[in-house]
């Protein structure tokens, strides 16, 4: 049991999908000038990672794995994020459209968003069990949407101080990015491998 | 889209701007503008959101058509600035996929723990998956019914004015 | 098209609109493959293939492409491309492929492949927009190698090291130690070193361009004052 949180905590804060695997990093420039938005695109990344994470679990067990068509994989994930996402977004349709009219825009980027295919990869590499596996996406997910909510918070604050210009926009975020990857790695001590 | 609004509860108003597409008597349907989550305006980049968007549902923008009280005679085409509670957007994202997610994980960790077995716990998950949908549009009915979630019209867009202050276009 | 356009479609590709500096696009890739410029040299290329083959695909099949069906059908041919590069490094540069290892199959979703088919290989003629894939994902290339060698010069001193072992005996040569190995400042090829360097070389490539007396693209920027 204690190894199987703290593989959760692993995965969520040390080997944190953005700071670390350098995952959703897109998303993570675009997305993160406010903490609102920033966190509406986590909540709903964190949901389309666990629901895709949970096919692409099923898919590789029986399908790639029963018919040895690994070298497919690629491309039947892709496939199976897509479809998860539009699943989302139908069921947010139908569960209130009004949190459709809220939500929807974040939706239809999330199919390229590296983070997603990424946990996907990631949790096939690891031959878990399902449960853990959908609980590893899960746990990533909340890492991402961590840093996403403290990163947009940060660029808040930074849009009142005085850049130069030189560095305004994506070099001033990176740099601010890095300081926040070097607390992050603070984490490390936590690792269990 | 600009900086939040501080109000006297403490909360913020989200400001965006919606052109008026159709007028039908006291109510008024708006188009929003901004047709990207990348945080930047109509005037998007390589991200692919568009007119047609990704070919998703989502991203097409009739589909996002809002209705509002219409209260200062608004005509086709005009721009308006409309404001969401930024509360309302976190309650509402909480809703549709915490919600959901949560029911499916604690139904997927009983399996686990009473069966041990994969393919019955991929069933339970699906069944808590589903029962927290439904939860979930209960929740929305709820928060619909107080009126958290509905746009406010704040005013008319004046004539160069886009999401982002000090990038008016000419 | 005349050669002028030729000319701006190959300037534009390798610096002038370059996919990491100028765009801002593929950055996961860009930073979290670039701990060695040999690394950053092979990404760099593997995505280059698979940019002029799906573009060369795209612009031939771009009559038969409906508006609603683009997006998913750039996706699967992105996706079938990156299919074969990762067999093909499977199978003849083994060991470039398991440093690279998940950002392979990672290609599909990088933003700059499907950023170039949709701005340019769905409106123009099978040459040009091949050349564009080529020539953007060659941009990527000198892009990832540059952010490469500095993180490694910086973190480990060597400049090319194991491009024997991950290229090919004939890059023996290129493999270099510059400074002593204790010299080397760790975080470079760590993560925060990754968004650090990045982040610098774009205020380095602004810079390059005001100096040319070109307008800084400020890709990106909305949003921060």
């Amino acid at each position: 049991m204690k190894e199987f949180v703290l593989m959760l905590i692993g995965a969520a804060l040390v080997n944190n999908v953005i700071l670390a695997r350098f995952l959703g990093l897109c998303s993570f420039m675009g997305v993160t000038t406010r903490i609102d938005t920033a966190a509406g695109m986590g909540l709903a990344t964190t949901f389309v990672i666990t629901v895709s994470s949970m096919a692409d679990w099923a898919v590789q067990r029986y399908l790639l794995d029963a018919y040895g068509l690994g070298f497919l994989r690629t491309v039947t994930f892709i496939l199976v994020i897509a479809s998860a996402v539009q699943f989302t977004e139908m069921t947010i349709r139908k569960v209130s459209p009004t949190l459709f009219q809220m939500l929807g825009i974040y939706l239809p980027l999330i199919t390229t968003n590296c983070a997603v295919l990424g946990v996907a990869l990631l949790l096939v590499e690891g031959h878990m069990g399902f449960l853990a596996a959908t609980l590893f996406a899960f746990a990533s997910s909340l890492g991402y949407s961590l840093v996403m909510v403290i990163f947009a918070g940060l660029r808040e604050r930074l849009v009142l101080a005085q850049v130069p210009r030189l560095f305004a926009g994506p070099p001033i975020a990176f740099i601010v990015a890095s300081l926040l990857a070097m607390a992050f790695m603070g984490f490390s001590g936590i690792s269990t491998s | 889209m600009t900086p939040p609004i501080a109000s006297a509860t403490g909360s913020h108003t989200i400001e965006g701007i919606a052109r008026v597409v159709r007028v039908e008597g006291l109510v008024a349907w708006l188009e929003p503008e901004q047709t990207t989550s990348c945080g930047s305006c109509a005037s998007a980049g390589a991200c692919g959101a568009g007119a047609t968007g990704l070919g998703t549902v989502a991203s097409r923008i009739a589909a996002r058509r809002f209705p509002l009280d219409n209260p200062g005679g608004l005509t086709v085409g005009e721009r308006v600035v409309v404001g969401v509670d930024d509360r309302a957007l976190i309650k509402a994202a909480l809703t549709a996929y915490a919600l959901p997610l949560f029911a499916a994980l604690a139904a997927g960790g009983l399996a686990q723990g009473a069966y041990g077995s994969d393919p019955l716990t991929l069933v339970a998950m699906l069944g808590g998956l589903g029962s927290g949908l439904l939860a979930a549009r209960a929740g929305a009915r709820r928060l619909d019914r107080r009126g958290d979630l509905a746009p406010r019209f704040l005013r008319r867009a004046r004539p160069g004015e886009t999401c982002h202050p000090g990038q008016e276009e000419t | 098209m005349s050669t002028g356009q030729y000319k701006t479609i190959v300037k534009d590709g390798l610096w002038d609109n370059n996919g990491v500096f100028s765009m801002l696009l593929g950055m996961c890739p860009a930073m979290a493959m670039t701990t060695s410029a040999t690394n950053g040299f092979g990404m760099g290329l593997a995505t280059a293939v698979v940019m002029a083959a799906s573009s060369l695909l795209v612009a031939a099949f771009r009559s038969r492409i409906t508006q609603e069906i683009r997006i998913p059908v750039y996706i699967l041919i992105v996706a079938a491309m990156v299919t074969l590069v990762d067999l093909a490094m499977n199978a003849w540069m083994h060991e470039l492929y398991k440093v690279l290892g998940l950002f392979i199959p990672l290609i599909v979703s990088n933003c700059l492949p499907l950023a170039r088919l949709e701005a340019f290989a769905a409106k123009s003629p099978v040459l040009p927009s091949f050349l564009d894939g080529l020539f953007m994902g060659l941009g990527f290339t000198i892009a990832l190698t540059v952010i490469g060698a500095v993180r490694e010069i910086i973190g480990s001193g060597t400049l090319f090291a194991d491009a024997s072992l991950l290229l090919g005996p004939a890059f023996k040569a290129m493999e270099l130690r510059l400074l002593p190995a204790d010299m080397g400042v760790l975080m470079m090829i760590l993560p925060p070193g990754g968004f650090l360097a990045t982040g610098l070389l774009v205020v380095a490539k602004r810079l390059l361009d005001l100096r040319a007396g070109k307008e800084i693209q400020m890709a990106g920027a909305h949003g921060v004052a």
